[in-house]
């Protein structure tokens, strides 16, 4: 993975919130996926158009003391667990 | 007062 690498949501899963947990939640096939407030942003920010750089940018509009490696190490994980594709 | 929000590792529960 690069900083130009674009992730995207695979067919089959989808981004919801669970009202319950107050925790956004990614929603696929083999399972569910509770997320915190800062991963939440991320999946939000994989839209298949924004590279890992532009995911990083956007987040330090709304975040203080973002960690671009937390952010490659978070995207990481979702395509390990088979929920973000990345594209380039 | 900042309005950004303070960034915590990003993480879920699988």
């Amino acid at each position: 993975m690069t900083p130009e690498s674009v992730p995207r949501i695979r067919p089959g899963a989808r981004v919801s919130y669970d009202q319950v947990r107050e925790s956004a939640v990614v929603l696929f096939p083999e399972g569910v996926l509770v997320l915190n407030e800062t991963a939440a942003a991320v999946v939000d920010l994989c839209d298949g158009r924004a590279t890992i750089g532009d995911i990083t940018r956007r987040l330090a509009d709304d975040f203080s003391g973002v960690e671009p490696r937390d952010v490659v190490e978070l995207v990481e994980r979702l395509v390990a667990r088979g929920v973000v594709v990345l594209d380039g | 007062v900042s309005a950004k929000r303070v960034w915590l590792k990003p993480d879920f529960r699988d």
